[in-house]
């Protein structure tokens, strides 16, 4: 490959004007994380109402939530407590916003500190017109119901005031098949949040090939219904292509590949490093698009960064839930990024989103004609909530099939 | 040793029919075993009685001259119909001048809560006793002695469209045998399959049968959901069939060979060879494609029950899990799925404290039959209908012979 990459002209973020915080516990240690495998890292924050724990983080500004009513040492995982410390120390937070454009803010759900501070923190930034970019995990099934209910009550109050939201079921990372300790899969759990963080801050600010912007992004994850699920691998030598598609395929919180197969919709981002060739991110995607029904919509973005040399990596944001883009908002993200459409043309395979919904359209109706009932035509039909359970499952859904029979 | 008796499946892929005896220890022992293809039967309702009657008194004549015991009267499994349930609720004052609940107001409660009224095509087949209030106080096990002044017993009633459950007894008559008692089959599973700490910590019982899907949950000891849905493994085929095109024998050892009620990454690519035959070419399919098509039935049966459960608030209260029977027990991965979709353990059930033909305890197809001669054994010990799951469907024959 000796073609030249000319730069293309579009916005990208400016870095300043983005600010990636950790709240709690888990947020701080996720800042630990990206500032130990990040060299050229922004500026992370952390948050915390425990000094201790704050101080020893490798967050490279700290802000400790004082409050009148504890001495420094946590929440005790009273939500009530924690909206006090939020408040008490809102002057201080809402500093963090100033002539910020991007918050990416990550914490562990169903504690007091991040239950608390993470919904009051968004609704901040929300009100200060930040766009919000929040990655959650939430509490394993065993830490029952008290956990449970704290994590979706603070899981709604965010969802009102985030422009994005990410959430980590920790319980999918016990489908690990080797059962390792629970140190490992909390660390690992880690591991995807951190890496999420920075392939979406690469993917807004770094030098994009084919590029995408935040309305696209959101525009997707609006889709999504919410419901998306980020996950990222990168992997280094000869056979680094094959390597991470087969790490996300793999990935606990994917639950096995399963995810994939009955995903609805697809982003998948390529990160290279300047010895990135077209080949290359042309079998990331196309690996990608083997693992997934045909109707899939894929979204493509391919990125550089100068450090990533020998290295490439990969980002899926996988929604298992899709809603109908109707044609206005359609056309908003097509003319917002002219020219570097989202897609790589490749043979057949792999179609931009609009031509991927003309197919779609074209195939259900050869797909639901009325007779589709094989054996069963004469015999009593089952009815369950005016659905025709005789008919094949997959044809009522509009499941796509990889063969043509 | 007791007599034996003998138990009858017209299934909509088999019939089975087995002999069995019970042992003094409570163990079931099987003696004899018919099994043969279905013909005239589609989701569990006769179509066709001739071809069914032929069936049937195959698969007798096996479990005959296996067993060496000749077959007069049978129990019958019952299936299809759209059987489902209800609870019904009966209300009493407690008779004595010492407001203390005799056993006499314990049956006068139960006659109560069994006078249901159903719609006029339907048909009680078990009346299930569950639990009783005495005045406010709820859940009450065993009132007798207790005080109080009013006694109220909730009754679960089972029930199915009586003409297509009359045509079973009638066809199994055609062969002809007497018919002396029936049973729902997903009651026969449960009852096959399920330990006492299961249904003391709540279970739920799928049996997962060939033209039809029965369910069943235990919770605290007490028969909580009785239902079923007309989706079953032949849907599995005929979904392979219409999708790809082929017959319905090379979809059948399609979906036994390949199938998987889960969708598979690691082979994402392969394919699967379909040998030629008689007039039929030979075909190449992806086997992801036969996992897709099967993942999205069984998923979808499974969240029908689910719903039903959840729509009772059953779903919290399955601490033993779930238990699948029945031949679709058999397919790949289905357990997986069931666990994805319950989110609790899911395991294949196994018939329970039976002996004699190892096949019959191995399989969990055999539950029903299993269970049904257990059902059987049971209720002919107390023949004057006080087991424990009633005895009203008596009026099924008598009406049935009358009409």
């Amino acid at each position: 490959m000796s073609s030249m990459l000319l730069p293309m002209q579009y916005t990208v973020m400016d870095p300043e004007k983005i600010r990636i915080v950790g709240v709690g516990g888990a947020g701080l240690a996720c800042m630990t994380s990206l500032a130990d495998q990040w060299a050229s890292a922004p500026e992370l924050i952390g948050i915390d109402s425990d000094e201790s724990t704050l101080n020893r983080s490798g967050a490279r500004e700290k802000i400790f939530l004082e409050g009148a009513t504890h001495a420094g040492m946590g929440t005790g995982r009273d939500l009530d407590e924690g909206r006090r410390l939020a408040r008490d120390n809102e002057p201080k937070l809402r500093a963090l916003f100033q002539d910020a454009d991007i918050l990416f803010v990550t914490g562990g759900l169903g504690g007091g500190t991040a239950g608390a501070v993470l919904p009051e923190l968004c609704r901040l930034a929300d009100e200060e017109g930040l766009l919000i970019v929040c990655l959650v995990s939430m509490p394993f099934k065993f830490e029952e119901l008290e956990a449970q209910h704290a994590a979706r009550e603070s899981l709604s109050r965010l969802a009102d005031s985030t422009s994005l939201l990410f959430c980590y079921p920790h319980e999918r990372l016990k489908q690990e098949s080797d059962n390792p300790s629970m140190e490992v899969c909390l660390q690992e759990g880690l591991q995807v949040v951190a890496q999420g963080i920075q392939a979406l801050y690469q993917l807004l600010t770094a030098q994009g090939l084919i590029n995408m912007d935040f309305s696209t992004l959101e525009t997707v994850c609006r889709q999504t219904g919410g419901g998306g699920c980020l996950v990222s691998a990168r992997a280094t030598g000869d056979h680094r292509n094959a390597e991470v598609v087969d790490r996300v395929a793999e990935h606990p919180y994917l639950d096995r590949g399963h995810s994939l197969a009955m995903a609805k919709a697809l982003l998948v981002v390529v990160l290279g490093g300047p010895d990135l060739r077209i080949t290359d991110a042309e079998e990331v995607v196309l690996g990608v698009r083997s693992m997934v029904q045909p109707a899939t919509r894929i979204y493509t973005a391919v990125t550089l960064d100068a450090s990533w040399k020998g290295q490439v990596g990969l980002t899926l944001l996988v929604a298992e839930e899709w809603s109908e883009v109707d044609a206005s908002s359609e056309n908003v993200v097509q003319d917002e990024t002219p020219g570097n459409q989202l897609t790589i043309p490749l043979e057949g395979e792999v179609s931009g989103a609009t031509d991927e919904g003309e197919a779609k359209a074209r195939q259900t109706e050869i797909d639901l004609e009325p007779h589709g009932k094989g054996r069963f035509r004469d015999v009593t039909p089952t009815f369950h909530n005016g659905e025709d359970l005789d008919i094949p499952t997959y044809r009522r859904r509009g499941i796509q099939l990889a063969g043509r029979y | 040793m007791t007599d034996p008796l003998v138990a009858v499946e017209a299934g909509t892929s088999r019939v089975r029919a087995m002999v069995g005896r019970l042992r003094e220890d409570g163990n079931l022992m099987v003696m004899g075993l018919g099994e043969v293809p279905s013909r005239g039967i589609k989701k569990g309702e006769i179509v066709h009685m001739e071809h069914a009657v032929s069936c049937i008194s195959e698969a007798l004549e096996q479990a005959d001259r296996q067993s060496n015991v000749t077959i007069h009267t049978v129990h019958i499994v019952l299936s299809g119909g759209d059987i489902s349930c209800k609870v019904n609720r009966g209300m009493v004052p407690v008779s004595g001048d010492d407001y203390v609940i005799t056993y006499e107001d314990i049956e006068h409660v139960h006659e109560a809560a069994r006078a249901v009224s159903l719609p006029d095509d339907r048909e009680i087949i078990h009346s299930i006793k569950q639990h009783f209030y005495v005045d406010e106080h709820e859940g009450v096990i065993d009132p007798e002695g207790m005080e109080g002044a009013q006694l109220t017993a909730d009754m679960l009633i089972v029930h199915g469209v009586r003409d297509r459950l009359k045509q079973t007894v009638r066809t199994v008559r055609n062969v002809p045998v007497e018919v002396e008692n029936v049973a729902f089959s997903g009651l026969c599973s449960a009852l096959s399959v399920c330990s006492p700490e299961q249904k003391e910590n709540g279970v739920l019982v799928i049996d997962l049968g060939g033209g039809t899907t029965d369910y069943f949950v235990y919770a605290n000891r007490m028969v909580a959901l009785a239902g079923t849905l007309g989706v079953g493994g032949e849907h599995c085929t005929n979904d392979l069939a219409m999708g790809m095109g082929l017959p319905t024998a090379q979809a059948e050892w399609l979906k036994r060979e390949a199938g998987s009620a889960m969708i598979d990454l690691g082979h994402r690519n392969k394919k699967i060879s379909i040998p030629p035959d008689g007039g039929f070419p030979g075909a190449t399919v992806y086997a992801r494609d036969v996992q897709t098509i099967l993942n999205a039935r069984m998923e979808e049966t499974f969240q029908l029950v689910k719903t039903e459960l959840s729509r009772r608030n059953l779903l919290p209260i399955l601490g033993a899990g779930v238990l699948l029977t029945g031949g679709g027990a058999h397919m790949r991965k289905v357990q997986d799925l069931g666990e994805k979709v319950f989110g609790v353990r899911c395991a294949r059930g196994l018939p329970r404290n039976v002996g004699g033909l190892a096949v019959a305890t191995q399989g969990p197809e055999y539950a029903a039959t299993t269970g049904m001669l257990k059902y059987a054994f049971r209720t002919e010990r107390k023949p004057t209908g006080n087991g424990p799951f009633g005895s009203i469907f008596r009026g099924l024959f008598q009406k049935g012979g009358g009409a």
